[in-house]
């Protein structure tokens, strides 16, 4: 019965006028970045982050949700009509999404990417609401050696599901730890790395980092080379699939839901790899496997179903223990913290109007993202033509103001150029820069569990073995490091002639 | 890259151990950064030996098809945007930064730079400082 007053209050708070509109305003927002390249949800929620000062924390997390889960909707419409993923999590989208728009087949693509996400969406978030009690009631006996293994978990799962190399994912980890570390020592009030600048007493902040690793760094990355892309000219009709396509889909959409939900609660790239687990599902289930990347719709149904449910499932860390799992998730815990919220185990006993609000939310804009992605898909396809030429002025232009307008300070705008600068050349040079991210979000709580757990233990290293959920934690990341080692060891055995 | 980082993680040691890394059991405030600074040491060294390996043509590609003159153009648009600011005010920089933007990258013809320019600048001014009731300098557009 109590699950059931939460979901109406949940309600009541999701319903209401502002709250409705800043839901709106983010799966419009997200529908956007999804569809439009060169910038990405990350970009979206920095640009953001500082327009979230001047509205209430429900609102803003409202917002910024529905930016994340949006833009899964959206980078399904680029995959398919451009044969550009709108978001890496579309990726396996253009196998047959593109081809089923190349035989007249858009329409259908289209409404079941949209019908899929809709229903995983849904489900994901009926999951989220049943895992996440029981899971911030087990953490409540978390003491600080648990969470900094999980936290060292999170951050390695991470650089190990990375696409690059993974000593690179590791280096920008570490390097994000250590910009975390500038600022005032919470333990003496020593201040580290600040070379006698006082903006730099409370550490670097995080817009205008992340407004420069992830706006500046991308604009200076796509003019150097221009996105050209041409839209497929063909007639988009027939949005409803018909019977035999809806009997082709559901079974690979709750496939998908699963795989996606249960891959987005682990940290790592869960909304990047269950797509692609479900196409590989999909298609070593499938009586006609050749159909495959030819057009088969349970190819499309799949990977949209799972993108979307990984991006519900994402919440459960991050509601619970306060571990965001992924770069979008790390971002949110920032503009919570940016209200003086810190998620945890006592989340929803503290905040019950942010999380019900927020996770009912979720489900009013999985309605308003179907009613806007189907009747309004020649809008989108509209927007695919806006040239980059036009949109990069304005994405600096909200780098600048968002960056200034936190604290009114052209510090803050200085700094996130040089990030932007930063950013670019490590991007160039195939760092990727989401660990940096996290690890920097991270860095103050790892550091505070870290020291915390030793003055416990006397100095001894052995409470982290001690402690069953720590010692799987810290089990785990060890094996991952070791056969990683293993791996680049090998590698270099192989190119040595 | 790597050798950047390698300097960095020396002179985070460095200056780590001047802060003072503590006793394990009551840390200092540079046991952290030393930590991270060390770790950033080995995996540096062990990603510049990776290319050694595997040789540099394909860090060099990385940067072959850059249009450095249009990168440097947008940096010191950017630069020039926080100098200017204060002096002469949101309105006048921010037209004249997104006319550059509009004109000098990636040229428009002019009607489109100037009405792109003028919109983005109202709208934002609009929304940033009447209806989020921000602060921007007035600079010498000031009437006050």
């Amino acid at each position: 019965m109590e699950f059931f007053a939460n979901v109406i209050y949940g309600f009541q708070v999701a319903c209401q006028p502002i709250n409705l509109l800043y839901c709106f305003i983010g799966v419009f927002i997200g529908t956007l970045v999804g569809v439009l390249p060169g910038i990405g949800p990350a970009g979206a929620i920095s640009l953001l982050l500082p327009v979230t000062f001047h509205i209430p924390p429900v609102s803003a997390i409202i917002m910024l949700a529905g930016i994340y889960y949006g833009s899964m909707y959206g980078g399904s419409t680029t995959s398919i009509l451009v044969n550009i993923p709108g978001e890496a999590t579309s990726v396996v989208t253009c196998l047959d999404g593109y081809q089923m728009a190349r035989e007249g087949r858009a329409g259908p693509a289209l409404g079941i990417a949209a019908f899929g996400s809709f229903i995983a969406g849904t489900l994901s978030v009926i999951g989220l609401m049943f895992l996440v009690h029981p899971l911030a009631s087990m953490a409540l006996r978390f003491g600080p050696p648990e969470f900094f293994a999980l936290m060292c978990l999170g951050l390695i799962l991470i650089t190990y599901l990375a696409r690059g190399s993974m000593i690179k994912a590791l280096m920008m980890a570490v390097f994000g730890l250590a910009l975390s570390f500038v600022g005032m020592d919470i333990f003496t009030a020593y201040q580290r790395f600040t070379f006698n600048i006082p903006q730099l007493m409370d550490g670097i902040g995080l817009i205008p980092l992340v407004m420069g690793l992830f706006g500046i760094s991308e604009v200076l990355i796509n003019i150097g080379a221009p996105v050209t892309q041409e839209i497929l000219k063909t007639k988009i009709g027939h949005l409803f699939p018909n019977l035999r396509e809806w009997k082709e889909s559901i079974m690979p959409i709750v496939r998908g839901t699963g795989i996606g939900f249960f891959l987005g609660i682990l940290p790592g790239a869960g909304a990047i790899t269950s797509p692609l687990m479900s196409y590989a599902i999909e298609k070593k289930l499938s009586k006609s496997p050749e159909k495959f990347g030819t057009g088969a719709i349970e190819g499309v149904a799949g990977p949209e179903a799972a993108n979307n449910a990984a991006s519900g499932g994402a919440f459960i860390p991050l509601l619970s223990l306060g571990i965001p799992p992924n770069i979008m998730m790390a971002l949110l815990l920032g503009a919570l913290m940016i209200h003086g919220i810190f998620p945890g185990p006592l989340f929803i006993k503290k905040y019950p109007d942010l999380f019900w609000g927020t996770v009912v939310s979720m489900y009013i804009g999985n309605v308003m993202l179907l009613i806007l992605n189907l009747p309004l898909i020649p809008l989108w396809v509209q927007v695919l033509k806006i040239p980059y030429k036009i949109l990069f002025p304005l994405i600096l232009l909200f780098c600048l103001i968002g960056a200034y307008s936190v604290n009114n300070s052209l510090f803050d705008v200085t700094l996130m150029v040089l990030f932007g600068i930063l950013g670019y050349f490590l991007r160039r040079s195939g760092f990727e820069l989401a660990p940096l991210v996290l690890a920097f979000v991270l860095g103050p709580f790892m550091e505070s569990a870290f020291r915390r757990s030793l003055i416990i233990s006397g100095g001894s290293f052995s409470i982290f073995f001690h402690r069953p959920i720590a010692r799987f934690a810290l089990t785990i990341t060890l094996i991952l490091l070791l056969l990683s080692t293993i791996q680049y060891i090998r590698r270099r055995r192989f190119l040595r002639p | 890259m790597s050798i950047l980082f390698i300097v960095l993680s020396i002179l985070l040691c460095l200056d780590s151990v001047k802060m003072g890394i503590g006793e394990l059991n009551n840390p200092g405030p540079g046991l952290m950064p030393f930590s991270a600074g060390i770790l950033l040491g080995i995996l540096s060294v062990a990603d510049l030996l990776s290319k050694t390996s595997s040789g540099p043509k394909g860090e060099e590609n990385r940067f072959k098809e850059v249009k450095w003159g249009r990168l440097l153009l947008i940096i010191i648009t950017l630069i020039a945007f926080t100098v200017f600011l204060p002096i002469l005010g949101y309105l006048l920089t921010t037209f004249l930064v997104m006319l550059f933007l509009y004109k000098g990258i990636e040229p428009q013809k002019w009607w489109v730079a100037f009405s792109g320019a003028f919109l983005s600048t109202l709208l934002t001014y609009l929304l940033f400082a009447i209806a989020l009731k921000g602060f921007f300098p007035e600079g010498m557009l000031s009437f006050r």
